[in-house]
């Protein structure tokens, strides 16, 4: 009879262990209003990030993640250090003060409603924690965010890493295929999800790491599309895009020149940058075939290891 | 004693049934959430909002090179908009790597192919990205057909240095 209350015991030992592991680990908390499917697609860029094999290649990176070499587990800690909370799309932004009243039509949440993510927009994702921070910083207060599903969240910090996407982020890049699912995609939603977590960073002057106006006969002139720091959130995801290139074992040319082509349109919102242009593909090209170019010759740089100046990065710690 | 393991009996027998329901519930879901990506990937806004689009090994180089997004088309977008790679520009992407590919496939195509991608490249109107990329191409079209470097003054320094990143 022990004998049988023993097995008992431990059937129900072990059923209670089954019932309370989670379904599936999550790195990043979701609001209620982020569809599976969506959470789903994150957690699979998270994990193909984490089955990047060997070190990575990229002497900003290195700097950046504070290690001379560096891999996909740095890249991951990296991240989630910044981007942590995830909303969705139909998220409507509710913001309170500690221990006082819900804010309502401030000015320096414009940026973060829902109305600026219509279903016309093409606006992959933002990262609306570090405003917040910073809103409140200007205030000498702390806001509170309610995460539907999540609770209040304290924003005292620009690493809050509250996040939302949108269903744009998910589409297929490329018209011909219906698979959002492959490498492709998985390096370009990431890189997008390194360039928003650079949003978490700096301080004083740098808080957030804000783009600047892009100059007079720049593509995207007049706009706040353009960084004045090699260090900015452009940079991040332009050398993270590069780095997963590098090592995708499963992408096509075609597929590669694509990324190329999103990586071009970031480099050239980089308004300081000077790079090493003798490493190139393009320069290495030429030179196999024993031909010398003018694009291809260096120049001094300001900061050779980083290419430009430089931004504090540093996130900041409330007083 | 006997009660007490009566009732742990029939206490296990309910938690196994109902490990065993949320087992094929979990299941179902897991079948759901796997499949969702593929339905959602479908370019419901591409499809539905672009034109059927002519694939670019059948078309027109010159029209489709007076169709390439210009700094115009930028201006016209949001702020929000441009704050990633406007749709527009992503589409000429897809697009410029497709034709690169089948002139890849098809070296017969590399001639025509040089000419489409100096004249892009030259375009000012162009976005700096693409005239970029179809600078490296041309350059690079050029070595492999006449082995020389094309490196004219038409072509500003920042897009030939643009195209350097790539």
């Amino acid at each position: 009879m022990g004998g049988f209350v023993g097995i008992s015991v431990r059937v129900l030992i072990i059923a209670a262990i089954v019932c309370l592991r989670p379904s599936f680990s999550h790195a990043f908390s979701y609001a209620n209003d982020v569809p599976s499917y969506q959470q789903w697609m994150m957690e699979s860029d998270l994990k193909y990030l984490e089955r990047v094999p060997g070190t990575l290649s990229s002497p900003f990176l290195a700097q950046i993640m504070k290690h001379q070499e560096f891999g996909a587990g740095h890249l991951l800690a990296w991240l989630e250090g910044r981007m942590k909370i995830i909303t969705g799309a139909a998220f409507r932004l509710n913001v309170s003060v500690v221990g006082g009243e819900s804010v309502q039509e401030e000015e320096d949440f414009a940026f973060a409603q829902t109305d600026a993510v219509d279903s016309r927009s093409k606006v992959l994702l933002t990262n609306f924690g570090g405003p917040i921070y910073a809103a409140g910083k200007r205030r000498n207060l702390f806001y509170q965010v309610e995460v539907p599903g999540i609770g209040n969240v304290l924003v005292d910090s620009p690493r809050v890493g509250l996040v939302r996407v949108t269903d744009a982020l998910f589409e297929s890049i490329r018209s011909r295929s219906r698979k959002a699912d492959d490498s492709l995609h998985a390096i370009f939603r990431l890189h997008n999800y390194f360039h928003e977590a650079r949003h978490s960073d700096g301080n004083g002057e740098s808080l957030t790491m804000p783009h600047v106006q892009c100059p007079e006969g720049h593509p995207y002139a007049g706009r706040y599309a353009c960084d004045y720091p090699v260090n900015g959130a452009y940079r991040v995801g332009s050398e993270v895009l590069s780095a997963l290139v590098n090592k995708c074992t499963d992408c096509s040319q075609e597929e590669k020149d694509i990324l190329g082509l999103f990586r071009l349109d970031e480099v050239s919102r980089i308004l300081n940058l000077t790079t090493n242009k003798e490493e190139s593909e393009l320069c290495k090209t030429i030179r196999e075939w024993g031909r010398t170019a003018s694009f291809c010759a260096q120049e001094a740089n300001e900061d050779p290891s980083l290419g430009g100046p430089v931004w504090d990065d540093k996130g900041e710690v409330a007083k | 004693m006997k009660r007490l393991s009566a009732a742990l009996f029939a206490l296990t027998l309910v938690v196994l049934a109902v490990l065993v329901m949320s087992h094929v519930r979990t299941k179902n879901v897991s079948v759901q959430v796997s499949a969702a990506p593929e339905a959602v990937a479908s370019p419901q806004t591409r499809t539905q909002s672009a034109p059927v689009e002519i694939p670019v090994q059948e078309r027109n180089l010159d029209d489709w090179m007076e169709k390439l997004p210009t700094k115009s088309d930028l201006q016209k977008l949001s702020d929000a908009e441009v704050h990633t790679m406007p749709t527009a520009v992503a589409h000429a992407a897809e697009d410029l790597a497709a034709y690169a590919e089948t002139v890849r496939q098809e070296p017969s195509r590399r001639r025509e192919a040089l000419e489409f991608f100096k004249g892009c490249a030259q375009r000012d109107a162009v976005i700096d990205s693409l005239r970029a990329y179809c600078f490296a191409k041309a350059v690079t079209l050029q070595l492999e057909l006449k082995g020389q470097v094309w490196d004219p003054e038409s072509v500003p320094k920042n897009i030939k240095e643009l195209a350097t990143q790539l």
